[in-house]
Parts: C-alpha cells; sequence; structure tokens
C-alpha cells in the first residue's frame, strides 16, 4: 500500500490488518511519519512530532502483536493529542508563548488509557490558544490549515487534530470541547467529532478552560472508529472530581442497528430561526434528515430554548471560569498572550459573581427542559456550524461566524453530541450535522451516525492534499 | 474609558490595548444582558442548596 493509501486507513480497518499480522505497526507507523513530514509544511497541524518514541512504541506493539499478545482494536494504530493534553516528559505548550517550555512529569489520564490500550503518539497537535484564542498569527507556532482548501480556517480550537485527521496524518486525534471545540474542526474539516457526556471522560492532566463546560473527545474519519476510541477513553477517574462514576456501556454493538423505529426530533429552529444558516449547510442539513427518514426513523420538528440566550448562558460561565484561571498571567505577562485569547478572555473580569450565579441557575433550567424534551426522542439531529469554513485570514469574517454555531448547548447541558460530515459545499467546503442524545447514550448516537454513513459517501472522501 | 477605576490586575493589559478593557466591558454587558435573571426561589437549583448532615 502507498503511503497515502495508509494514511487513510480507517482505525477498524487498520486493527484487522495488524490483528491478522497483514500490516505491521512499524509499517504503518513508518507511513504516517513519512506522510507528516511531506504533507504538514502545508497544513501545520502538527507543533511536535514525536518520531522516535512513536518508532520505539511501535517496535514494542509489534514485538508483542508478533508474539500473540495483543492488548485490543487501538494496539499498534497511532494518534495524536491536541497539545493541552500533558504529556510526561513531552513539552506540551497550549499552543502558548507563557507554556512553551512546558514538560509536564505526568501523563494526562487520556493520554495514558491510550497509551495503555497500545496506541502510538505520532505528536501533539495545534490549538487556538489555551483551547480559545485563534485562529492567530502572533504566536510562536502557525495556525493550522483546513486540508480541504489551506487558505480556509480549520475550525477550533482543536484545529491540529481536526486537520490531521482530515488528511490522513493520523488516524485518529483527542480534541478537547468547552464551546464546541471538538465539533467545529470536525465540521470544518469533515470527519468525526464526539463530546461525550459531561464526566464520561477525564479531563485530568488537560490544561483547564473553564471545568463546568470542559469535554475530551476522539477525532476520527469514520463513525466507528470514534467509538473505538471513546471504548478506550472512556471511564471514572478519581483524578477528575467531576467524573462520572457510570459504567461504561459497549459502544460497537448496536452500531450497525440502523434506525428503523427510532424517533429523531429536528431541531430545525436553531438553523432557520435563531441563526438563520447558509443555503448550502441548510440544503445539506435537509438532505440529511431526508436520509435518515429514508432508513426508516420517524423524524419530527421539534423547539428548544433560543440559541443566542443558550450561548451568552454558555459564555459567561466559560469566561468567568477562564479568567480566573487566567488572570495572574494577563496581569503580568498580557503581551505573550494573542490578541485574539486576551480579547476572548478579557470580559471576564467585568463580570459581577452574581451573573455567574445567574448562568448557572440558567444553565440547570435548561438542563430540566431538556431532559423532558428527550424523553420522547432517542437523538435530535441538529446543526453544528452555520456556515462552511472561512477564508482563516478574513479577520472580520472569522468573528462574525465564530458564533453562528449550535454547539455550546451541549456543553451547557453536558449531553453527548457527535458532528459528522453530511456533504459538501458549492465550493468544495465541508458540511456538518450534529447528533445528540441523553446523558451516558453515546452508543445510540454512533448507531444513528453509523446508519447514515452506512448509506452515504461522504467519509471516503479525500481533501486535496499530499 | 469608563470612570471606573480601573484594577491594577488590569493596568498592564490595558497599557498593552487601550481598546481592550473597554471592549471587554462592552462584551461583558451584552453577554450578561442575555440571561434572563428574575428566579423565584422555588426555582433554584437544587445542587446550590445542597447541605451536608451537619446543617
Amino acid at each position: 500500500m502507498s503511503d497515502m493509501d495508509l494514511g487513510y486507513l480507517s482505525v477498524a480497518e487498520a486493527s484487522i490488518k495488524l490483528a491478522t499480522k497483514e500490516l505491521s505497526p512499524v509499517d504503518l507507523t513508518e507511513a504516517l511519519l513519512r506522510r507528516i513530514e511531506a504533507v504538514d509544511p502545508e497544513l501545520d497541524s502538527y507543533l511536535l512530532v514525536d518520531g522516535d518514541t512513536a518508532m520505539a512504541s511501535a517496535k514494542a506493539a509489534e514485538s508483542a502483536i508478533q508474539g500473540g499478545c495483543r492488548m485490543g482494536p487501538l494496539h499498534g494504530i497511532p494518534y495524536a493529542l491536541k497539545d493541552i493534553v500533558g504529556t510526561a516528559d513531552v513539552r506540551t505548550t497550549c499552543h502558548s508563548k507563557i507554556l512553551k517550555d512546558n514538560v509536564p512529569t505526568q501523563d494526562a489520564t487520556v493520554a495514558a488509557k491510550l497509551k495503555a490500550a497500545g496506541g502510538i503518539m505520532l505528536g501533539k497537535t495545534a490549538t487556538h490558544e489555551f483551547a480559545l484564542g485563534g485562529p492567530a498569527f502572533d504566536l510562536p507556532w502557525p495556525p493550522a490549515r483546513n486540508p480541504w482548501n489551506r487558505d480556509h480556517h480549520p475550525g477550533g480550537s482543536s484545529s491540529g487534530s481536526g486537520s490531521a485527521v482530515a488528511a490522513g496524518l493520523a488516524p485518529m486525534a483527542i480534541g478537547t470541547d468547552t464551546g464546541g471545540s471538538v465539533r467545529n474542526p470536525a465540521s470544518c474539516c469533515g470527519i468525526v467529532g464526539m463530546k461525550a457526556t459531561y464526566g464520561r471522560v477525564s479531563r485530568a492532566g488537560v490544561f483547564p478552560l473553564s471545568f463546568s463546560l470542559d469535554h475530551i473527545g476522539p477525532m476520527t474519519r469514520t463513525v466507528t472508529d470514534n467509538a473505538l476510541m471513546l471504548q478506550a477513553i472512556a471511564g471514572a477517574d478519581k483524578r477528575d472530581t467531576a467524573s462520572a462514576n457510570v459504567p461504561v456501556t459497549n459502544y460497537t454493538a448496536d452500531i450497525e442497528g440502523g434506525v428503523k423505529g427510532l424517533k429523531i426530533g429536528y431541531l430545525r429552529q436553531f438553523h432557520e430561526v435563531d441563526l438563520p444558516a447558509h443555503p448550502d449547510m441548510a440544503a445539506g442539513l435537509e438532505a440529511a434528515v431526508d436520509v435518515l427518514r429514508g432508513e426508516g426513523a420517524d423524524v419530527q420538528d421539534v423547539g428548544f430554548a433560543p440559541l443566542a440566550d443558550l450561548a451568552a448562558t454558555n459564555r459567561v460561565i466559560l469566561i468567568s471560569e477562564a479568567y480566573s484561571i487566567h488572570r495572574d498571567w494577563l496581569a503580568t505577562r498580557p503581551q505573550d498572550y494573542a490578541k485574539a485569547t486576551r480579547d476572548r478572555i478579557m470580559p471576564g473580569a467585568f463580570f459581577a459573581a452574581a451573573d455567574y450565579v445567574d448562568a448557572l441557575r440558567q444553565k440547570a433550567r435548561y438542563l430540566a427542559q431538556f431532559n423532558k424534551m428527550m424523553g420522547d426522542y432517542d437523538v435530535i439531529i441538529c446543526a453544528s456550524s452555520m456556515d462552511p469554513a472561512c477564508r482563516i485570514d478574513d479577520e472580520p469574517e472569522v468573528d462574525r461566524t465564530y458564533g453562528r454555531q449550535a454547539r455550546t448547548p451541549f456543553n451547557l447541558l453536558g449531553a453527548p453530541a457527535m458532528a459528522q460530515p453530511i456533504g459538501f459545499s458549492k465550493d468544495g467546503l465541508p458540511l456538518s450535522m450534529q447528533v445528540v442524545s441523553r446523558a451516558f447514550n453515546e452508543a445510540m448516537i454512533y448507531r444513528v451516525g453509523r446508519a447514515f454513513e452506512r448509506v452515504t459517501e461522504w467519509t471516503n472522501q479525500r481533501p486535496p492534499v499530499g | 474609558m469608563s470612570d471606573t477605576p480601573l484594577p491594577s490586575a488590569l493596568e498592564a493589559a490595558h497599557a498593552l490595548d487601550p481598546e481592550l478593557i473597554d471592549k471587554s466591558r462592552a462584551q461583558a454587558a451584552r453577554l450578561v444582558a442575555g440571561l434572563r435573571g428574575g428566579y423565584k426561589p422555588e426555582e433554584e437549583p437544587a445542587h446550590i442548596y445542597q447541605a451536608g448532615d451537619s446543617q
């Protein structure tokens, strides 16, 4: 197989080939490292590539598999980590001058879990600074680019993870999501990104943005790959006080179950009334819902609170908590932040304590409303982004589209939400939808997402790079 | 610039970008305006009042 074909092997495909010894972890890792070297200078998706450690891990995996000790479906599969995920003895910068020399002594739980599953870390990916400020051109490293058109934004904040997975520079990657930062790059780059239920994946060792809203999530090219990655990283963890002590479901057991007879709520209000979407996105969503209806789902329109109110509640909590984390550095070294980061965090200095409490109260009311709604549906379908990715150097357009999205509600609600590709705009940029469900019902989201993926071709497309 | 005295923690950021404080104050006000407020005591989220055994 060519490096390109190896680069675009899904996790599930590679896993079978590794299990049957048709493919070696060393060959797969070498191919990906060569591909990163050839393609990534155009995309800047990686901040750090740890080739020596990756090859050592690949050789260890090869020996173990040859010796009959295969640890599971991720054994021998390479991955990338967003560079706010702490990695022992490997630089973890948060894409910031402030932490440019930071080398943690301990792995984040999610990094340790992937290592324990036999995965091979290729490197650390670009992010918006501290998972918030970007895209920015005034940082020590450039922002990642969109592989579908490198002049366009790859989404953020998990920009590098989205770009690398879409470009076949890693079969899977970790992102983090506080206001949509897994699902935005997944949407912009045409891949699958899951923000699991709050507390489902430990945040221990990951640099926080907002402890009430932070989530960790898998980013992959297919729905099944996403389920396999979440399986490896989900679970209770004493190192994260918000970690949920809820048994982890088998995410692939019913993934081929289809949608016949399932009840799906279609939240078209978000993209038709609250924030009217770009016509290509609106048409893509209608077509996607028609596919699910055609597969036998019972799709009904449903309404919820206005997006603007949900977004304001999310932002008051997020920015208050982020400011509490960053205020000492903002006081002493503001010049070391990107302008975009300062602009987004500094409003936190001007909220009253009562504003923050009001937002928490509002969050609880929305949650009660959401749980009532979810009693009637297996999943909800809604927009992710309202627009295809804009040009990365068009600052006014980046600002205009930044809030034109329907992801923040599900950080606020702690509900699982997955973005997946549903086609392309007339300009060839990815379109996406979200599949959302009640807490800890990720398996149902994967089942619906997989039913859509199985009868469409969107996840098989390759961007025009390398 | 507002007449409100600038907290010392913001002085360095203000010196770096004289528009930042006013922009941030306005953005905070816009977001707070999006909160509904006006809650009744019986609607308070239970988690705020969860008391331990000692209370």
